[in-house]
């Protein structure tokens, strides 16, 4: 990606899909479509700070400015790294707490991963239809 | 199985000659790290020990001050033979 700066490529990035998430959701419609535009107010905001830090000398700079060197993008991997196993932890924690708290009575999610052992608590994958239909 | 591990010296990696090489040369942190193409914070690291630098880099290095790889970054070994 050589037709972009590497300081803009970050924040060009969060615009990008900051804005596509904006336009779904005003697609999407209903009462709460005035929620694009916080949404794109604020990625735009993000996109603005992310701009400015990758201006800093160091290595969140660096990082943010597309232009970090092999010890800075080790540190990149290894933040990376961090999030992932506390965003495990995290699900692995809501998940407890979540069957402990509502799913007395658990449901197999149907197909191959019923014998992998992939299961669910029933109330967290509510397969009844909701509300009142059509009807058939 | 061949066992050389009483041959092999280990090195103190954490200790180098950067610094001093540096100082040598009147060049600041900013400088060398222009010259070796990382960031003035890869030099400090590097210079402190908290960061080993990749096997090119270290060759980078190396090749700036005119010495060897292993003189470098093996204190205890006399520089410039």
């Amino acid at each position: 990606m050589t037709f972009i700066r590497p300081r803009l490529r970050k924040p060009m990035g969060y615009a990008l899909a900051g804005a596509a998430l904006a336009v779904a959701w005003a697609v999407r419609g209903g009462p709460s479509w005035f929620l694009s535009i916080v949404i794109e107010v604020g990625v735009l905001a993000i996109a603005i700070t992310t701009y400015l830090r990758g201006g800093q000398d160091s290595d969140e700079g660096a990082l943010a400015g597309s232009r970090a060197d092999e010890r800075q993008k080790l540190l990149g991997l290894r933040s990376w790294a961090l999030a992932g196993n506390l965003a495990m932890i995290a699900a692995f924690t809501g998940l407890t707490i979540a069957v402990a708290a509502r799913g007395r009575r658990l449901v197999a999610v149907p197909g191959n991963s019923r014998r992998r052992g992939l299961w669910l608590p029933a109330r967290l994958v509510d397969l009844r239809p909701r509300g009142r239909g059509p009807g058939r | 199985m061949l066992d050389i591990s009483s041959d092999v010296k280990v090195l103190d990696i954490t200790r180098n000659r950067v610094r001093e090489q540096r100082t040598q040369r009147e060049m600041s942190q900013a400088e060398l790290a222009a010259a070796l193409g990382v960031s003035r914070q890869t030099v400090i690291s590097v210079e402190s020990g908290r960061y080993l630098p990749s096997l090119p880099l270290a060759f980078a290095i190396a090749r700036f001050s005119d010495l060897t790889v292993d003189k470098m970054f093996d204190p205890d070994e006399e520089a410039g033979t």
